[in-house]
């Protein structure tokens, strides 16, 4: 058990509960549970992988951690903090520690923006640590040049709108957007998932060197079982809401002992079988 | 520089798009026509001729005159600046108030959706032209009560319209990146929603404009619309009925204006839409 | 090298697609060859834009208008490329079928799942609609899907992903086909489920004795699913070889990158991918050479300036290949469209 101080992040039985459209007028809604009192502690610098199929809730779950959602029950606390208790703007001012990077590199920015615009968005109630006044246009452009730098692009394509780019490199533009106000946790949700193989490689290694670089930790949702060994520590295994499985990843994928995450092994094609 | 650069090929790519091309080359020479009437037209609209009425057209008078001996030409001219009125105040009525209350039925979700999409199919299940009728019993008849009507019934067009497309905006993850970066409900639908909007409702509005033109016709041909003497073109035809049969052109030539005014619209809406939408499918 | 005096199934020879682009005319295809008899398992490997599901769609007579295809297409020895297209529509459902990514939209919303089986029965066999629904129900039964009596007046939204997949596998396999084209067919699904549908796939294929030719991303799915693979890039067939003997040995520098970029259970944890250097290039940036030369570690001046033509990689005997002496030419032999494979082979 890690003490307190060094908890990252502290997920405490979060549901999560959504009503359907109800048939008519004066019938109830029904509710789906998406989330079943699920918990889990990330200690800082490390990773944790969320392994699910769909209809799992690790989307659900990933959003809940970002504070996206109020859960229906349970609390989210980053760095001891009760997100869903912070007032509004403490809140948005929190933000800026925890950032997201999703599935879909052509849905997750924005087509109509430039990519400057695209990556210094999280920078925008940021205010100079000097002057305390907020970023001007200058320091907003210096920074979000660094960050594309970062992540293997050049200041130059700052300018450009997203269209102009591959799908590997706009999952890259959007790891700089949650790079950018230096976050201690990045939430990936699927980072990986629409990209090819060759290009999935790259951008993983890049999030690897990005970890060693600024000791980031990441909360890895993924249903690719080799990409989640590969890039976590620990891992959480999801099925219809609830952790049937958690542990350090060498004993989930050497020893699994549910059978779900059996199951789940034994589906990976390829493996001889 | 490089947004000059790419409004010109914009610019270029558009006339090259022959709906668009045609289309706005249309409205374009409408709007000419409305703007020089201001300043001059061939006869002034008020003048009568009886011992000229019913002329042919002639070198004095282009398309003859009617029954009054007014020059048609001069009424056509000075009529477009009706109907461009109408489109121009009605469109930006509903834009104004229309596109707002769309919005917000989209960012608030829940009951605030509710209500506004409720007041918005209020709106339209009343006959748009019984309503206006309605209006000017009240108000008595005139430019301003049915430029006043038709505008109303834009708003509930562009609300839904707007809220339709915002609510697949909505559920694209760019607005959770953006919320995730801390940004508000206002800011997001005024940075995100609102541009990416913006073409499905530049398309729609020029439909709502050859409507306008039409309805605005509708109502003065009913002389409910532009009193005597502003000539309108709605206000002709209702005229030229009396003379079907001594001076059929009569009808003819406010019809074509009318005609020609919706097409040049519906021929720029459906261009736009061809040049906007593929813009964003080509992104892929 | 087995020399058949049958028809083959299914035979593609120089096949080429140029697409009409804002571009001006591109080869978005470089003369794919192959050859396919009845019960015969072909993959068709690659990343986005090198040519897989054109292929499939060329075969199928299915590229849009803006596309010009060239070359021969033969099935069952006739030649499909210039027939029109209602002559392609008797062959299409009846005698070659397709399944694809997305069952959600390759099924009609507003169809029960019944009416959208019986669509090809009617159209193909004639059959009448009582005739048809109750084949449907038999189909259905065949693809395994559960209660499918009651099952029958569904709409495809009232159905899960897996479930969808198979109803369309259904559709393609109603008039019995000779060939069945899976265009990444389990690639939208979980990984559990997708374990199903490529079981249910390889035994209706095994017991039907159809050809199957299947298209996807994945390399640990060939490995199960087929007997032989094609690797492709830039829109030509780079590599093709027994899927035993290519996943014991690569001659094309892609291919080993391919399958070294593939993050595998058992690597140590922050360990760094292999990666290929560069990006695949753009359809309109392709070389005139081989399209991989400028990412490629051992180009050489010929590489950029013509196709290199297909060249025979003999069994070293290094990897045990079970002799099928039915596997059809060339797929019983590795082939490789590199001159210098023999380098590579020496530098390992």
């Amino acid at each position: 058990m890690s003490a307190p101080q060094d908890l990252l992040l502290d997920v405490q039985h979060v549901s999560q509960q959504y009503a359907l459209p109800k048939p008519s007028v004066f019938a109830k809604a029904a509710h789906i549970q998406a989330v079943k009192s699920v918990s889990f502690q990330l200690t800082a610098g490390k990773s944790l992988g969320i392994v699910g199929e769909s209809g799992s809730g690790k989307s659900t779950l990933a959003r809940l951690v970002m504070a996206l959602e109020k859960p229906t029950q349970g609390s989210v606390l980053f760095k001891g903090k009760d997100l869903n208790a912070l007032p509004q703007d403490q809140l948005r001012q929190a933000r800026s520690d925890f950032q997201m990077v999703f599935q879909d590199p052509y849905g997750s920015l924005d087509p109509r923006q430039k990519v400057l615009h695209i990556v210094a968005e999280p920078l925008h109630s940021t205010l100079n640590s000097r002057s305390g006044q907020a970023l001007s246009a200058q320091d907003l452009k210096d920074r979000a040049a660094l960050a594309l730098t970062e992540v293997g692009l050049r200041a130059s394509d700052l300018d450009k709108y997203p269209h102009e780019f591959s799908g590997g490199q706009r999952q890259r533009i959007a790891i700089a957007r949650a790079l950018i106000t230096r976050p201690s946790l990045i939430v990936a949700d699927e980072p990986v998932s629409a990209l090819d193989v060759s290009v999935q490689a790259q951008v993983l290694n890049l999030m690897m060197d990005l970890q060693d670089r600024f000791g980031l930790s990441y909360l890895f949702v993924s249903h690719d079982l080799a990409v989640v060994n590969l890039m976590c520590d620990d891992v959480i295994v999801l099925q219809h809401g609830q952790v049937v499985e958690a542990g350090s990843a060498d004993e989930i994928f050497e020893r699994p002992q549910h059978p779900y995450t059996q199951a789940l092994l034994a589906a990976i094609p390829g493996i001889s079988h | 520089m490089s947004t000059l650069k790419s409004f010109k090929h914009s610019a270029q790519r558009a006339f090259k798009h022959r709906s668009f091309g045609v289309g706005a080359a249309i409205v374009m020479l409408l709007v000419v026509s409305a703007t020089v009437s201001l300043f001059w037209s061939p006869y002034p609209v008020g003048d009568i001729d009886i011992p000229n009425k019913l002329a042919a057209a002639s070198a004095q008078h282009w398309f003859g005159t009617d029954s009054l001996g007014r020059d048609i030409a001069s009424l056509l001219l000075v009529g477009s600046q009706n109907s461009l009125l109408v489109g121009f105040i009605a469109v930006g009525i509903g834009l104004g108030l229309g596109v707002p209350l769309g919005l917000l039925a989209s960012a608030q979700r829940g009951w605030v959706e509710e209500v506004v999409m409720r007041a918005a199919d209020f709106t339209f299940a009343f006959p748009a032209l019984l309503s206006a009728i309605l209006l000017t019993a009240i108000y008595g008849p005139g430019l301003v009560v049915s430029i006043t009507a038709i505008g109303i019934f834009n708003i509930p067009v562009f609300a839904r319209i707007t809220r339709g497309a915002a609510n697949a905006v909505w559920s694209r993850d760019f607005t959770l990146a953006a919320r995730a970066a801390g940004k508000t409900k206002w800011d997001i639908t005024w940075e995100h929603v609102l541009p990416n909007v913006a073409s499905v409702l530049i398309v729609q509005a020029t439909v709502q404009f050859a409507i306008a033109i039409l309805a605005e016709a509708a109502l003065s041909y009913l002389g409910l619309g532009t009193q005597p003497p502003n000539p309108s073109w709605g206000r002709m035809l209702n005229e030229a009925q009396s003379q079907m049969f001594q001076a059929p052109m009569l009808a003819v030539y406010p019809g074509i204006a009318i005609a020609l005014a919706v097409l040049g619209l519906n021929l720029m809406g459906d261009g736009l839409r061809d040049l906007l939408d593929p813009r964003l499918s080509r992104m892929r | 090298m087995t020399t058949s005096s049958t028809t083959p199934l299914l035979s593609v020879r120089n096949l080429r697609v140029a697409l009409q682009t804002s571009h001006g005319q591109l080869e978005a295809l470089r003369g794919v060859d192959f050859e396919m008899q009845r019960g015969d398992t072909l993959g068709l490997i690659g990343e986005s834009g090198c040519g897989k599901s054109l292929t499939a769609l060329a075969i199928m007579g299915l590229l849009p208008d803006r596309a010009t295809v060239s070359g021969s297409i033969e099935l069952n020895g006739t030649e499909l490329t210039p027939m029109s297209d209602e002559a392609l529509c008797t062959l299409r459902g009846a005698r070659m079928a397709m399944i694809f990514q997305e069952p959600m939209t390759a099924l009609n919303p507003l169809h029960p799942i019944w009416k959208q089986i019986a669509e090809p029965l009617q159209l193909h066999q004639g059959m009448d609609l009582a005739t048809a629904k109750a084949r449907a129900l038999e189909l259905l039964d065949r693809v395994q899907l559960p209660r499918a009596r009651e099952r029958l007046d569904n709409y495809p939204h009232q159905l899960s992903g897996g479930q969808r997949q198979r109803v369309m596998i259904s559709i393609a396999l109603a008039c019995q086909p000779d060939i069945l084209i899976a265009d990444e067919p389990t690639t939208a699904l979980d990984v559990t489920v997708q374990k199903e549908v490529l079981a249910l796939i390889r035994q209706l294929v095994a017991e039907d004795g159809m050809g199957l030719l299947l298209i996807s991303h994945d390399l640990g799915l060939m490995r199960d699913q087929v007997e032989s693979v094609m690797v492709m890039y830039g829109g030509a067939v780079v590599e093709s070889a027994p899927t035993q003997e290519l996943f014991g040995m690569r001659a094309h520098p892609y291919t080993q990158g391919l399958f070294a970029a593939r993050p595998k259970l058992g690597l140590k944890r922050g360990t760094r991918l292999q990666t290929i250097a560069g990006n695949v290039p753009e359809i309109f940036n392709w070389p005139l050479g081989c399209a991989f030369a400028e990412r490629c570690a051992y180009v050489q001046d010929s590489c950029r300036q013509t196709l290199p033509e297909l060249e025979r990689v003999p069994n070293t005997g290094r990897v045990k290949v079970s002799q099928r002496a039915d596997l059809s030419a060339p797929f019983a032999e590795h082939w490789v469209r590199c001159p210098e494979w023999e380098k590579l082979e020496a530098l390992k």
